[in-house]
């Protein structure tokens, strides 16, 4: 019995990704080479967001279409409130 | 029958017009003769020694064509008459149809990508100096975007290599160094001077003048890569099979120098240091160290040396020589003849003296907006300049400036040198004050 909740405790761990938790997100490097063979609407970008709420910065990295869609959106829908 | 004889009687007319058209002395069949389009070449370049471009551009062209039809339409053969043709493109500044050709060039390469990687790699290389070339130019008010193609077409050589031969394969080192120069262009792109960048500054009653550089997230990103492509590069050869800790010890060396290039001084003395020590650690004695270290090179170096003794002989005795590439990128010298722009007359040249000082002053440590003129060294005299023009004595100065220097060396720590000589031979279309005058 021990040995099944021990094995059911093993099954429901998630263990964490080794390494530095810096190298979560491509290096500059890494960025570059990839966008060097991509076509231009499949490139990423890498860069340090502050998320609402905190002041802490972290580097997030995202397709370069999804950035310009999202400024997009928010600035019509600061428009949308302005107005 | 009667239709086969109407085949030839219209056929022969056409023909004949077509050799007239063309002007050329041979028949029309004759593009089948595989000498022929070598035979174009040739005359070609001696059009592009006359300062013919024009005609130089159809010969190129029409040896483009014979290529074709001789060795196929992906054949590698037409790579040697495609880049003279793009040379005499560039000279003539049609930019849009050199744009054509490198995209037909490309394509041509990534088709012989499937059938000899080898192949691909020798092609990827010449497409790569000619767009170094075409980025040179002054004149061509896209330049950057030439670098950028070249930086880029380095990138997917890489992958391609990582593909094929893995991803520690010792074929990748002239590449990443290749990235890593591209991104030192890049970088140089904020020395060029405008008139609202020249700054005066007094402090403590020192008074300084120099020019502020622009300091952006580019400039941080390119340290980055350069800094981690050098440590992957120093990685793979520390791992390879030729005298790894040789080369893995003057890997080092090009990583001081990186440090160096971007204000980071206490970190690139401290790998000097190391490089040294692996040097001895492996039997390089401590004179010929000191030798070798006591003839400094200008940064950053365009060939990235694996043995000491090729890197003795690229030393050369006498004058360190300095060419300028070109006014786009200030401060770098000409990566290889290759992409020189021969075709433009060399201004001048200068005989500089000064004295290199073991690292800069103290105050220039700090994160400063302002680069001092002079950095690093001290004492410039001007000895000659040819042709003799005392209004080309502070460009030269001011040129100066702009170069980084390896620092001399003794037993692995910094030491003053006095009285090094440089020979700096200015950039072709390098705007100077007696040519403006005139």
């Amino acid at each position: 019995m021990p040995l099944f909740v021990l094995l059911g405790w093993q099954s429901c761990t998630v263990s964490p990704p080794k390494g530095d938790s810096a190298r979560l997100t491509p290096t500059d490097a890494e960025v570059e080479q990839y966008n060097a063979r991509v076509a231009p609407e499949d490139r990423i970008v890498c860069r340090h967001e502050k998320p609402v709420g905190t002041y802490i910065a972290k580097r997030v990295c995202r397709l370069q279409v999804d950035v310009d869609a999202t400024s997009s959106l928010h600035r019509q829908q600061l428009r949308r409130v302005l107005n | 029958m009667l239709r086969l004889l109407i085949l030839i009687v219209l056929s022969f007319p056409a023909s004949s017009a077509l050799t007239q058209e063309t002007g050329s002395a041979l028949p029309y069949s004759s593009v089948y003769e595989h000498e022929r389009s070598e035979q174009l070449i040739a005359r070609g370049l001696l059009q592009m020694e006359a300062e013919d471009y024009r005609t130089a551009e159809k010969t190129f062209l029409e040896a483009v064509q014979v290529a074709k039809v001789n060795y196929g339409l992906r054949a590698p053969q037409q790579r040697t008459a495609l880049e003279h043709l793009i040379e005499a493109l560039l000279a003539q500044q049609k930019w849009q149809l050199a744009d054509d050709q490198l995209s037909y060039f490309e394509w041509l390469n990534d088709e012989i990508y499937l059938r000899d990687f080898y192949d691909y790699l020798r092609g990827t290389k010449q497409l790569s100096e000619l767009l170094y070339r075409a980025s040179a130019d002054a004149e061509n008010s896209n330049s950057t975007r030439y670098l950028i193609l070249a930086k880029n077409l380095s990138w997917r050589a890489i992958s391609a290599i990582e593909a094929t031969l893995g991803e520690a394969d010792p074929e990748l080192v002239p590449w990443l160094y290749d990235v890593v120069l591209a991104h030192y262009y890049q970088v140089s792109l904020v020395k060029r001077r405008s008139l609202l960048n020249e700054v005066a500054l007094k402090e403590n009653s020192a008074e300084y003048q120099g020019w502020t550089l622009a300091k952006s997230e580019s400039l941080r990103i390119s340290y980055r890569i350069g800094r981690d492509l050098l440590s992957r590069i120093q990685q793979i050869l520390s791992a390879g099979p030729d005298s790894p800790t040789e080369a893995s010890a003057l890997a080092v060396i090009y990583q001081a120098d990186w440090e160096l290039l971007f204000g980071h001084e206490a970190i690139a003395m401290t790998l000097y240091g190391e490089a040294n020590r692996q040097l001895s650690s492996i039997g390089a004695l401590s004179e010929r160290l000191n030798q070798l270290f006591g003839r400094p090179r200008v940064l950053p170096d365009p060939v990235l040396y694996t043995s000491l003794n090729r890197l003795e002989a690229a030393l050369a005795q006498g004058p360190i020589q300095f060419r300028a590439w070109t006014p786009n990128y200030p401060g770098a010298q000409l990566p290889s003849a290759k992409v020189s722009l021969a075709d433009r007359p060399q201004p001048s040249s200068a005989l500089v003296e000064f004295t290199l000082l073991p690292a800069p002053p103290i105050a220039l440590m700090g994160n400063r907006r302002i680069i001092k003129l002079g950095f690093g060294l001290r004492n410039v005299d001007v000895l000659e300049i040819t042709p003799q023009a005392s209004a080309l004595d502070n460009e030269v100065r001011y040129q100066m400036s702009l170069l980084q220097l390896r620092p001399a060396l003794k037993d692995g720590s910094p030491v003053e040198m006095d009285g090094l000589q440089l020979r700096y031979h200015f950039a072709p279309q390098q705007e100077l004050p007696n040519n403006r005058e005139s």
